[in-house]
């Protein structure tokens, strides 16, 4: 597959691409990682969550344009992450990561965590007991950053107002669910 | 302009500046624009966060996909079939009553998520009718009406119902088929589907394939996950 085409069925949340690009690139990330010092277990991780990272910014369109090579630019991302768990490990010096940390302005990076607050995960709970239309519909708005426009012709409403209303009732669900 | 129309253009980013003036404003004047907006960028987050977790764990099962085959499954197999042999004979007498038993416990026909958002046309009147029916329990005209929308068109979702109305009616090997096919097609109700098909699996004794069913259910999704854990088990 071409670099282009790849970068295109990410950015439509293709997961079988993405694993295929996740399992074409392990190795040698790992290989990466140890000369940073950093164990396998730690490597795979980070992996895992450059992966991630990746994919979050091909959704937001920051790849449209990307003038690298997916490989460099998905080990770039993990350089960051390596730096980060590093200084989270104390095992960095001041001065190295100073100087590189310039290297990850036009990244645009996402710091990868997965802490919810508690009325965060009171809301994913409450999501997760949604219908699978309003799953859908809600996911698309919020985490994907479909306009109702695109959401009208991917999920087949028959114009913007009924899907605007379809929202707000999914919404309401929501609430509800929450304050019982 | 709605007030609510300037979240919608602040999600989509097509706010102007003076559209994102105005919305300022409001932010700071009216308490309860701010609050729905506040519980929508919250929502926001979190499904960032939930789509995060997910994509992790799926991507942890790349990984174990992959890298297991030295040890020997067949082995593991082998032994596991004798053992399951065995216990057959020990327990499939006094199990015929029990699976029944569960999946009564255990079933419940899925509740319409579809209906509510069909309107208007000829071909919806008729899903309304066959949910109608279908929330009436007045399962033998649900299915008619189901058959009459699939011979138009083949429609998983819609599929998905008839199985749960033929697991009421009893047709369980029929419902299996449905189920089955399901799974291998579509991911949109994947976690429903295997649900209701180890239910079904169940209520037809293959406490195997039901088994099987749950755990895979487990690993994709957390749809019914403390019942499916409770179910596999009682089936132990």
């Amino acid at each position: 597959m071409i670099e282009s085409k790849i970068l295109e069925a990410l950015k439509n949340d293709d997961k079988s691409v993405l694993k295929s690009v996740y399992l074409k690139h392990k190795s040698a990330f790992i290989g990466f990682a140890k000369t940073y010092t950093i164990d396998n277990e730690d490597a795979l991780d980070i992996y895992q969550d450059a992966i991630i990272a990746l994919r979050e910014n091909a959704l937001k369109g920051h790849l449209d344009n990307l003038k690298s090579e997916l490989k460099t630019y998905l080990f770039s991302i993990g350089k960051y992450m390596f730096y980060k768990r590093l200084k989270e490990k104390k095992k960095l010096h001041l001065i190295h990561s100073t100087k590189e940390t310039n290297d990850f302005e036009e990244l645009e990076i996402t710091d990868i965590d997965y802490n919810f607050n508690t009325r965060q995960r009171q809301l994913q709970t409450a999501f997760t007991s949604l219908g699978m239309q309003c799953r859908t519909l809600l996911n698309l708005f919020y985490m994907r950053g479909f306009t109702l426009d695109e959401i009208v012709e991917e999920l087949n409403y028959n114009n913007k107002d009924v899907a605007k209303s379809q929202k707000s009732r999914c919404l309401k669900s929501l609430k509800k669910i929450i304050n019982g | 302009m709605d007030k609510s129309d300037y979240i919608l253009k602040y999600f989509d980013g097509t706010l102007s500046k003076e559209e994102l003036q105005a919305f300022n404003t409001l932010l700071a004047d009216d308490s309860d624009f701010k609050e729905e907006f506040e519980f929508q960028k919250e929502l926001q987050d979190t499904l960032v966060l939930n789509d995060r977790e997910q994509l992790k764990k799926e991507i942890q099962n790349w990984d174990t996909t992959k890298n297991k085959p030295r040890f020997k499954p067949w082995m593991a197999a082998a032994s596991l079939l004798i053992l399951l042999g065995i216990s057959w004979l020990f327990f499939s007498k006094t199990q015929l009553n029990s699976t029944e038993d569960l999946y009564a416990s255990y079933f419940e026909p899925y509740r319409n998520i579809v209906q509510p958002i069909v309107r208007g046309e000829y071909k919806d009147d008729i899903k309304s009718k066959a949910f109608k029916a279908y929330e009436a329990k007045d399962y033998e005209n649900a299915i008619l009406y189901f058959n009459t929308i699939l011979n138009e068109e083949r429609n998983t979702t819609i599929l998905f119902y008839k199985a749960n109305t033929l697991l009421q009616l009893n047709k369980t090997s029929e419902a299996i088929k449905i189920l089955e096919t399901n799974v291998k097609n579509t991911d949109t109700l994947q976690d429903r589907n295997l649900w209701y098909l180890s239910l079904a699996y169940l209520k037809d004794n293959n406490i195997d394939a039901s088994k099987k069913t749950l755990k895979q259910l487990l690993s994709q999704s957390k749809f019914k996950s403390k019942e499916a854990k409770t179910l596999i088990e009682n089936l132990d």
